[in-house]
């Protein structure tokens, strides 16, 4: 995947095949900016996800994009036609909204076809279209059903076929599995993307699930307080963190703030010490539990001495919460069964520098 | 027209009336605790009766008269519809009320033993023999705004002169006052109340005139002082009104003849205190009480009082020749035709 | 156990609408019954209740006269509907559009007219529309007109009056209907390429059709039953059978007649009421391309 995007950029940049652009777009309420100075690309075909904490700006940059919300500076680019004044119904986007929106008077099938008849579709041509676009999302035995006589699955789909029937030039998703069950989220999110990708449209996404995010995107966009923290392709984000936020907030991972001295050490402000070649200066390292391993069998007195906090047994693995000079870190790991760590075992721990992220400051 | 022995005899009993002051004085308070509900007009009509009849019969008799307002017509269905616990002890109503509410067999009858002053009521000012005591006269006659309306109007037929296009008012259809219109109109064109076709033929003539029907005497002043209408038919007590407020409107007495309403107090059948009720009606009749609301109003009098010159100035029938033009109406007729009439009004007013 | 349970549940509910149904049984019904009872009585008169006849509802129909009034009372009550729908559509929209805190006083000014009484208003009019009134200054002021115009006692006067004295209702049924209707719709239409009317005709108004409805039949329900207004404003030059129901029963006290007036009034306007709810259902379904019809 990640070559996949890599060699598009390639032939993409040259060509200057953006399908949605945001130049330095910002959108005040007040005093306060909801979103502060973003810029971002979509690629044609991409499928491009928000991704953020509830509040961080995520909605409200895909709101300015459909038109909803009028940026209060910078500029929306839409195939490369300023968009920025334009109202909603004459933007180039189709989105299937967070609550879906159906139309409540219409049957499916109605409400697939209402794009096409604001487009003046002739009749042949829009019935052909709605058929096809309720085959697509399997639905087609339910064309004469209301909205509120289908499960919220189907109400998804049928948002999803409302969108794509305009052809539009980007697909817009507000957080489409929120109002979704967990397995049936799983589901929708494989169907979705099948869809998505048959019909191969740009596809701006908004969610605050980094699951969704991982699995889903071409690239991501982390969004915190307005800002973009970070964008890149779901291994860049979280192999290569920008920064604490985005480490932090995609997988479970320590930060150890400190210093790295004029040997390439860095120590933290607790005093753990981690051998390595990084140039000098404050920094935080990022450490994954699956950089944290057992010494030896995790006998102590082997490696880093790490007194046990509290342990979570996960089925699969364990997820160890240890003090190690006085840091907190978190391992996971894969235990003999009936050698479980408890609160106040000692063990023994060696942390691989193989990868290991340090943050330089700024 | 009194004759000097009748007038002479009602002055002495009159005398007598006010020689005998200090003993009913002595009586003290004989009503006190009672309070009579009357049925109100409202406004300055229920204020003139409440200083001069009510007040009076509080300090002498501590007797409390209460006055509920609201229209006669609606009072009358209250009443008729609680015969056995009438809402109210004396009954007020107009000359057309009273063929209702003979008929209903709601009200006594008065005689001078039970109310002396009855003698000192105007020959034809009874109109239903024993039932009821008249007290007040008004009258309706044709008025115009002599700033606008040049010529002089004449008579009631003058609403269909045609200089008054899309400025006169008549009273509503139904109301009395309408009624006693179509009467004069009739009365001048050589009909009566056996044939009301002239007056229709008046009214039909009339209809680019009429701006509007006013549904009540309020609407109809409004109308005057706003100088929506110069000239129409209206109550003399409310000509005088319309004076008061500044306008030059002017009374005029048809010549053929005038017609009037009289406004009788009765006393309702099965109320718990008849005395008290004959007091109300014998100060009624009294020299203060039949002046009350001349003095407030300007309506006519019922009685053989001396009008003060300020009330003889005003007031319509204010001698002996005008009185004469006071016709007489069977009101039982009046009320029979009223539906087929209002009927014929509607019609020709919307067609 | 489950037995009291069960019959409790079929109780309470009969306990909690019995004060309502004694009210309307005691005031409405029984009354109701009284002056249908009143209606087939022969004589034109209040005290002679006996006998059956069909005479006043004979002289109705009889007269074109009246059949005419009737009509027009019609006539007028859709016109006032219309307007208020008109005027008060995009009131009670924008309303329902409001955050509760800013809507709540605007409510309150919306209100405001009915708390006043009915004379007072008429008579509020009686002075802007007058020769001397409001309308008049600035006709003359502007230039517009060279002399005072006869504005009162006209059917626009009536109608404008309706409409002003009706509107609350109108605008209170669609604000009430619109609050129910997810504003997402509406940007899900502009997504869909619909522009604000298409929005409006295909998305907003058959969702606040309801209150439309509801709006409608109150508004032309009380313009029919309207006699006050006719009466004042109308300087009984304009008639309306409401108006003409009062004069019967109030002045004539000619109960009978006034009894089958009202009745005829009551079932035609119900009637009238019937057919456009009728109407109004069969068309709340959209449906999409062939699948429509």
């Amino acid at each position: 995947m990640l070559a996949l995007s890599e060699g598009k950029e390639d032939a993409v940049s040259e060509s200057n095949d953006f399908v949605v652009e945001l130049r330095s777009v910002s959108k005040l309420y007040g005093d306060t900016a909801a979103v502060a100075d973003i810029s971002l690309k979509a690629r044609r075909g991409e499928l491009l996800c928000l991704l953020g904490p509830s509040g961080c700006g995520k909605t409200t940059t895909l709101r300015m994009v459909a038109g909803f919300v009028e940026p209060s500076s910078g500029s929306i680019h839409i195939n490369n036609i300023d968009m920025t004044h334009q109202a909603p119904y004459r933007r180039d986007t189709g989105m299937v909204f967070q609550s879906y929106a159906l139309f409540p008077h219409m049957t499916v099938a109605g409400n697939v076809s209402f794009g096409l008849e604001n487009l003046r579709w002739p009749r042949e041509k829009r019935d052909k279209r709605v058929d096809e676009m309720l085959k697509l999302v399997e639905l087609a035995h339910l064309a004469q059903r209301l909205p509120s006589q289908l499960s919220g699955g189907q109400q998804q789909r049928v948002a999803l076929a409302r969108a794509l029937a305009i052809k539009p030039a980007v697909l817009l998703l507000d957080e489409p599995f929120s109002n979704l069950d967990a397995q049936l989220r799983v589901r929708m999110r494989e169907e979705l993307q099948e869809v998505v990708r048959s019909v191969n449209v740009t596809t701006l996404f908004v969610t605050h699930d980094q699951e969704e995010a991982l699995t889903m995107s071409d690239r991501i966009v982390v969004m915190n307080a307005g800002k973009v923290e970070q964008i890149g392709t779901p291994g860049e984000i979280y192999e290569t963190p920008a920064t604490p936020f985005v480490a932090k907030f995609i997988g479970w991972c320590s930060l150890l703030k400190g210093t790295v001295d004029d040997a390439g050490a860095f120590t933290s402000t607790a005093g753990l010490r981690i051998m390595g070649n990084w140039s000098a200066g404050p920094a935080t390292v990022v450490i994954r539990p699956e950089q944290l391993k057992l010494s030896a069998g995790g006998a102590p007195g082997q490696g880093q001495q790490a007194r046990v906090l509290h342990s979570q047994y996960l089925g699969g693995a364990t997820r160890v919460v240890l003090d190690v000079n006085g840091e907190q870190l978190i391992m996971q790991e894969r235990f003999p069964f009936g050698r479980h760590p408890q609160h106040g075992d000692v063990l023994g721990i060696t942390i691989s520098t193989d990868n290991l992220r340090l943050i330089g400051e700024a | 027209m009194i004759k000097r022995r009748t007038f002479l005899k009602v002055a002495a009993t009159a005398t007598a009336g006010a020689l005998a002051a200090p003993y009913v004085h002595a009586e003290s308070k004989k009503f006190s605790g009672i309070t009579l509900r009357v049925n109100g007009y409202g406004g300055l009509y229920d204020e003139a009766l409440k200083k001069s009849v009510a007040a009076p019969l509080e300090e002498r008799y501590g007797l409390k008269v209460q006055f509920i307002a609201g229209t006669t017509s609606a009072d009358f269905v209250k009443l008729i519809a609680n015969r056995d616990n009438p809402p109210y002890d004396l009954f007020m109503g107009d000359s057309p009320n009273m063929v209702e509410l003979t008929k209903a067999g709601m009200i006594e009858e008065i005689r001078a033993s039970e109310v002396p002053n009855v003698k000192r009521i105007l020959p034809d000012f009874r109109e239903f023999g024993h039932y009821g005591v008249p007290f007040s006269v008004a009258s309706v006659i044709p008025v115009y705004n002599s700033k606008y309306i040049k010529p002089p109007i004449a008579s009631y037929s003058d609403i269909a002169r045609p200089d008054l296009v899309g400025r006169a008012v008549v009273m509503a259809p139904a109301t009395y006052g309408s009624l006693l219109t179509l009467l004069g109109l009739a009365d001048e064109n050589g009909g009566s109340i056996e044939n009301v076709e002239p007056a229709f033929k008046i009214m039909s003539a009339a209809k680019t005139n009429i701006v509007a029907l006013a549904q009540t005497n309020v609407a109809e002043i409004q109308m005057f002082q706003n100088e929506e209408v110069y000239a129409g038919i209206f109550w003399d007590g409310r000509a005088h009104e319309l004076r008061t407020k500044g306008l030059p409107i002017v009374t005029v007495v048809p010549p053929k003849g005038v017609y009037s309403v009289t406004t009788y107090i009765n006393v309702v059948k099965g109320n718990k205190y008849p005395e008290a009720a004959y007091a109300y009606a014998e100060q009624l009749l009294s020299d203060e009480g039949v002046l009350g609301v001349p003095r407030a109003l300007r309506y006519g009098v019922t009685t053989d009082v001396t009008l003060p010159e300020e009330l003889r100035r005003d007031l319509l029938f204010n001698s002996q020749g005008r009185i004469a033009l006071k016709k007489k109406v069977d009101w039982e007729k009046l009320i029979a035709n009223r539906s087929a009439w209002t009927e014929e009004l509607n019609k020709i007013i919307r067609s | 156990m489950e037995e009291p349970l069960a019959s409790r549940r079929v109780l309470t509910p009969a306990l909690l609408l019995a004060p309502m149904i004694l009210l309307l049984v005691l005031f409405l019904i029984v009354p109701t019954f009284g002056l249908l009872r009143a209606s087939f009585l022969s004589e034109s008169h209040l005290l002679d209740g006996s006998g059956f006849s069909l005479k006043q509802y004979i002289r109705f129909f009889s007269d074109s006269y009246y059949s005419s009034v009737l009509f027009e009372t019609f006539v007028d009550g859709i016109i006032v509907s219309l307007i208020c729908l008109g005027i008060g559509f995009p009131t009670g929209y924008s309303l329902a559009r409001l955050s509760p805190p800013a809507r709540r006083w605007r409510i309150i000014i919306v209100i405001m007219p009915l708390t006043l009484s009915l004379v007072v208003i008429v008579f509020g009019w009686l002075i802007i529309l007058g020769r001397n009134g409001v309308i008049n200054a600035l006709l003359l002021s502007s230039g517009i007109a060279s002399s005072p115009k006869q504005l009162l006692f006209s059917r626009p006067a009536v109608i404008t009056v309706l409409v002003q004295q009706f509107l609350p209702f109108m605008i209170l049924s669609v604000m009430s209907v619109v609050t129910q209707i997810d504003p997402v719709l509406e940007h899900a239409a502009a997504n869909l390429r619909a522009n604000r009317f298409a929005t409006f005709r295909k998305v907003v108004i058959p969702l606040a059709l309801p209150g439309i409805f509801a709006g409608f039949n109150l508004v032309f329900v009380l313009s029919i039953s309207a006699f006050i207004t006719p009466r004042l404003i109308g300087g009984n030059r304009v008639a309306m059978l409401g108006s003409l129901i009062y004069e019967r029963i109030m002045a004539e006290l000619n109960w009978p007649s006034g009894a089958a007036m009202a009745f005829i009034l009551l079932v035609s306007g119900l009637g009238v009421t019937a057919t456009l709810n009728a109407l109004a259902a069969s068309r709340l379904v959209r449906k999409g391309g062939r699948y429509a019809r």
